[in-house]
């Protein structure tokens, strides 16, 4: 029976605590409260944003703990329910809702009908701890959607560079992490998605060097450290689901903590350009060791967390190919940080007109605190794996050795921003297609064929009496000819 | 069984029938007539839940005036009956409630009580010649209540609706004669076992030609599009009642008659299958693009039948109560979305255009909750009842095999998102708009509520209520 | 040789009556078709009931061969609800005339798409 009460009972009566899963759920737990702090320090909101911030963060943190179809079902619902509570409160809720909820819910389409196979082959709505059995691809893409790998992370571009800063911290908290979560608990491992994993990585990277703005810049870099986590999520070997599971945590440190730099940034240059940012490195020390600590951790430099679980997907991923995009992403996550921190923080010249920094917003001494013990965290996360993932491999850690390798690529990569970035910007410009080409091409197909469908129902009775009689004979014929 | 009992589904029929003179004439002498007509549904629906525990043993049947079947008319009074009964009378019930004020009040409730006679009728009735009578019943009360507005709009739908649901109705009276001459009898059970022992081109005609008949009822493609323009003239009640109490008996009918063909629905499920597929797709499709509440919410209509007769043609029995299922509860909150739209009219403005529409002043937070659960319920968002009902379909029909079929209902409902979300924005983040007379402002709350209050608290109870849908459906095997 | 010759007659008022409602505009001229398709309707069921050398269902001696009287019954109630339905089309185009101007089916075009 494809019961459902009963269902949702037992997710709260058994929960399902396999160590990856509880580590996920951890992560998300942690770091939406963390994102929840920063706002309740940082701005106003209204009762009914708590409300739906508080459903989207609990929901995310409770989904990895059900072990059938139906309790992930509906709390993967309740995670966009909170959403969309969070985004009516928002300045621009009509256009929020519309970029974001008709993708939330086609991801939530596609989810039940991967479920609806798979219950129709075992005839049983537990989820199989190796994953499904049936109907991959759907489920595939609707963990894709969720995840916001390209092309379909239009919803994730347009929604976090449209809602105030504090609302994206949040969001980004829980609606990719959950994505791979999908990943790791619904699909089989395979050298396909270890690929796919690398594909997104480097071209997402490729994409966030294009932007000159900073939401939709730290938006791609999100989809491209997403592209890392699916790869090793992905991937059929353990120790590489681990290392993808352990960059899944990272990022409570690192993303959120260059959100939050974002988020107090804009203020205080008054401008979301990155070319035009300056000076902050002046302005605050706090918030320039964070950046300077999250843009380290990001890169995968030794020895933040980042570097951590990036060399240990390097080092266990089956596919080489994705082992080579990897790199090549991370020498382009090196090359965009360093272009972030050069413009923000660290280029010398004149500090912007006065008149442009709304001083009333500089940082309060309690998200200074909370950007502090974040970049903190990138360094514990690093120095200490093991205490913060215990199925991580004994021998993870930072040796002499590794440390002086583990450089070699993010140098590579800052060193490129100094010497070619003027080219390489120029040739991504020209190259690659808008993100959205794909979207929109489907989009305008969409409309002619509705058009045309609505000229079909010309409100001519006798039209509508002609199909009736067509169906009927139809009908009829099908009866004849039928065995 | 009580002996005195069989008797009384004849009741279910016969009371509101009597009431349609009543109310007439104490209309035209200028009395009240909600009161009476709300005795009338009190009266069936007290009925309906004393027999409802007969029932759940063996389904009472009633041999009307004595007379058994094959001869006489036989009514089945089972659970089917009494699941989709107990909703219908919901609905008429918040019909009588809601229509208030307008001047055609009083001919409003005869007419209403005319089609409540007829729909109880269409789902009781075990004659086959019974329910083309109670069919023409119902549809000729729907005609007129789509004309009840007296306008040009109203007239143009009605129109509309008669030319396509005579048509209709000569094609089920076809089928009947088919059937007639072939099987020899118009009684469903009987019918069963001799239409298996005679298959022949014929009968499976005739059977053929009643499913198409019924298929243009309830809307489905190619036969659907009647709908959205016979709803756009009218009244949100009578909208509500269409989409409601008309919709559910005649699926309940369907049901009935497919029961009693087995090896022609067996191999009929491919084209219905498509037929369901296809009116999913268009409704859905098609109500993305409409510029007019009650047109949106018809075409949805067409596509939540979909999902119905989709799960129904699949053939397994808990497939085919997760169908019944959701036609129930899809005739709850679409009834609801349409009683909602009564509020409308309270800030003085008579279109149903979208960009015209909005909810008074009066009330407007409640207004916008309730249209929120019931948008969510449509597109089937946890945690409301909608969602449950989505669900089981989607599974169950998987599962019994039609994995696309699934498919289509669970993406359903992201297109759906779009166009709920479309109302939803523009009821309200547009201020109101600049009226000459405001309307008369109701003191009462919005009717839909209770219809809401049933969605949101019956949730809990989703796989209870599937098992009595189950427990109805295998009744309804096994007697035939 | 009559059940042949009524047989052809309701297919081809059934053939006509589907042809008119397809092909013609005007609004009565479409009631007449329903007339019609209901005519070919009653022929059939009076065919059904048919056997021959058979009287009326009316029974003067027990011993009389008649034809089946149930179809005739429904035939009965079938001419009560078409001449309703009739009465109401007919209504409904009068109404139309008055507030669209016309009675050619294909002008009433403000519900569409």
């Amino acid at each position: 029976m494809s019961g459902i009460t009963a269902a949702l009972a037992q997710t709260v009566n058994t929960p399902y605590t396999e160590p990856g899963a509880v580590f996920v759920s951890q992560a998300i737990l942690l770091f939406g409260l963390l994102a929840l702090a920063f706002v309740a320090l940082h701005t106003k909101r209204s009762t009914l944003w708590w409300v739906g911030a508080v459903v989207h963060v609990g929901a995310g943190a409770l989904l990895p703990y059900t072990a059938n179809m139906a309790g992930f079902f509906v709390i993967w619902e309740l995670v966009t329910v909170g959403a969309a509570i969070v985004l009516v409160c928002e300045p621009d809720a009509d256009g929020l809702l519309r970029r974001y909820l008709p993708w939330q819910l086609l991801a939530a389409a596609l989810l039940l009908s991967g479920f609806a196979l798979q219950f129709a082959e075992s005839g049983s709505i537990a989820l199989p701890a190796a994953g499904v059995t049936a109907g991959r691809v759907l489920i595939g893409i609707a963990v894709a959607i969720k995840a916001a790998l390209m092309p379909l992370h239009l919803w994730m571009v347009e929604t976090y560079v449209r809602v105030r800063p504090g609302t994206a911290v949040i969001l980004s908290a829980v609606a990719t992490k959950i994505g791979v979560f999908g990943v790791y608990r619904l699909l089989p491992g395979s050298i396909t998605l270890e690929i796919l994993g690398g594909i997104i990585a480097t071209v997402a990277v490729l994409y966030a060097l294009r932007q000159n703005r900073l939401r939709p810049f730290l938006a791609f870099h999100i989809i491209s450290q997403v592209g890392y986590m699916i790869a090793g999520v992905g991937s059929a070997a353990a120790v590489a689901q681990i290392a993808g599971l352990y960059h899944l945590g990272n990022p409570i440190a690192y993303k959120g903590l260059l959100f939050m730099v974002v988020a107090l940034m804009v203020p205080m240059t008054g401008t979301s350009n990155i070319y035009s940012t300056r000076g902050m490195g002046r302005r605050s020390f706090v918030l320039t060791v964070a950046a300077i600590a999250g843009a380290l951790s990001i890169s995968g430099v030794p020895p933040f967390n980042g570097y951590i679980s990036k060399s240990l997907l390097q080092s266990s991923l089956v596919s080489p190919v994705a082992v080579h995009l990897l790199t090549i992403a991370g020498i382009g996550t090196a090359l965009s940080f360093t272009k972030f921190l050069w413009h923000g923080f660290l280029r010398p010249g004149p500090l912007p007109q006065a008149h442009d920094v709304q001083e009333g917003l500089i940082v309060k001494t309690g998200t200074r605190t909370i950007t502090a013990v974040l970049s903190l965290l990138c360094l514990l996360m690093g120095l200490y794996p093991r205490s913060f993932f215990a199925e991580l491999p004994v021998s993870t850690g930072i040796t002499g050795q590794s440390f002086l390798s583990g450089l070699t690529w993010p140098i590579a990569g800052a060193a490129l921003f100094f010497i070619l970035y003027g080219p390489i910007l120029r040739v991504l410009l020209v190259t690659l297609p808008g993100s959205n080409t794909v979207v929109s091409l489907l989009r305008s197909a969409g409309t002619r064929g509705l058009q045309l469908m609505q000229r079909q129902h010309s409100g001519d009775i006798r039209r509508y009496l002609g199909w009736a009689v067509g169906g009927t004979l139809l009908l009829w014929t099908w009866v004849v000819l039928a065995p | 069984m009580n002996g005195l009992f069989t008797e009384l589904p004849v009741l279910l029929i016969v009371i509101p029938l009597a009431g349609v003179p009543v109310l007439y004439f104490t209309a035209r002498r200028g009395l009240g007539t909600a009161l009476p007509a709300l005795a009338v549904i009190l009266f069936v629906v007290i009925l309906l839940s004393s027999g409802a525990r007969d029932a759940m043993h063996t389904p009472v049947v009633t041999a009307a005036g004595g007379w058994q079947p094959d001869l006489g008319i036989g009514l089945q009074f089972d659970l089917l009956a009494v699941a989709a009964m107990l909703v219908t009378s919901l609905i008429v019930a918040q019909a009588i409630l809601s229509h208030d004020e307008t001047s055609g009040a009083q001919h409003f409730r005869t007419l209403l009580m005319l089609l409540y006679a007829g729909s109880n009728g269409l789902m009781l009735t075990q004659d086959l010649f019974n329910a083309y009578v109670f069919i023409e019943i119902t549809s000729i009360a729907s005609y007129a209540l789509v004309a009840g507005k007296q306008d040009r709009g109203g007239f143009e739908s009605a129109f509309k609706y008669v030319v396509m649901g005579s048509f209709a109705g000569l094609l089920v009276l076809w089928g009947i004669a088919g059937l007639y001459l072939t099987t020899g009898t118009l009684d469903i059970q009987s019918l069963a076992s001799r239409f298996e022992a005679a298959p022949g081109a014929v009968a499976s005609l005739s059977a053929a030609a009643v499913i198409a008949g019924l298929l243009i009822k309830l809307g489905q493609v190619p036969f659907h599009a009647w709908k959205a323009d016979s709803l756009s003239g009218a009244s949100y009640t009578v909208s509500a009642l269409l989409s409601g109490v008309t919709t559910t008996a005649f699926f309940v009918l369907l049901l009935r008659v497919l029961s009693a063909l087995p090896s022609l629905t067996v191999s009929l499920a491919p084209i219905l299958t498509t037929i369901a597929g296809l009116s999913i797709i268009t409704g859905h499709l098609m109500a993305l693009r409409q510029p007019r509440y009650s047109r949106l919410l018809a075409y949805s209509s067409v596509a939540h039948v979909g999902y119905g007769l989709l799960a129904v043609s699949s053939g397994a029995v808990t497939a085919i109560a997760a169908g019944l299922f959701h036609i129930l509860v899809h005739a709850i909150m679409k009834s609801g979305l349409f009683f909602l739209g009564r509020s409308f009219l309270h800030t003085g403005n008579r279109s149903d255009r979208l960009e015209a529409i909005v909810f008074p002043e009066q009330h407007r937070t409640l207004h916008v909750t309730l249209y929120v659960l019931l948008a969510m319920s449509m597109i089937g968002i946890p945690p409301v009842l909608g969602f449950t009902s989505k669900w089981y379909a989607v599974l169950e029909t998987a599962r019994a095999g039609y994995d696309t079929g699934a498919a289509l209902i669970a993406l359903g409902g992201a297109v759906a998102l779009v166009y709920y979300l479309r109302v939803g924005l523009q009821l309200v983040h547009r201020g109101l708009p600049e009226l000459s007379s405001p309307g008369p402002a109701s003191k009462r709350l919005p009717v839909p509520i209770a219809g809401t209050a049933l969605i949101l608290l019956l949730a809990a109870f989703s796989d209870r209520l599937l098992g009595f849908c189950v427990l109805a459906v295998v009744q309804l095997m096994e007697t035939v | 040789m009559i059940v042949l010759t009524i047989g052809i007659t309701c297919i081809a008022l059934t053939g006509i009556g589907i042809y008119g409602l397809l092909r013609r505009t005007h609004m009565i001229r479409m009631v007449l078709c329903f007339n019609i398709l209901e005519a070919a309707a009653l022929l059939g069921l009076v065919l059904i009931a048919y056997s021959p050398d058979a009287r009326s269902p009316i029974l003067r001696a027990a011993t009389d061969a008649h034809v089946l009287p149930l179809p005739h019954a429904l035939a009965l109630t079938a001419i009560v609800i078409g001449a309703s339905l009739t009465a109401l089309m007919l209504t409904l185009i009068v109404r139309v005339h008055r507030s669209h101007g016309t009675v050619l089916v294909d002008k009433l075009k403000d519900w569409r798409g």
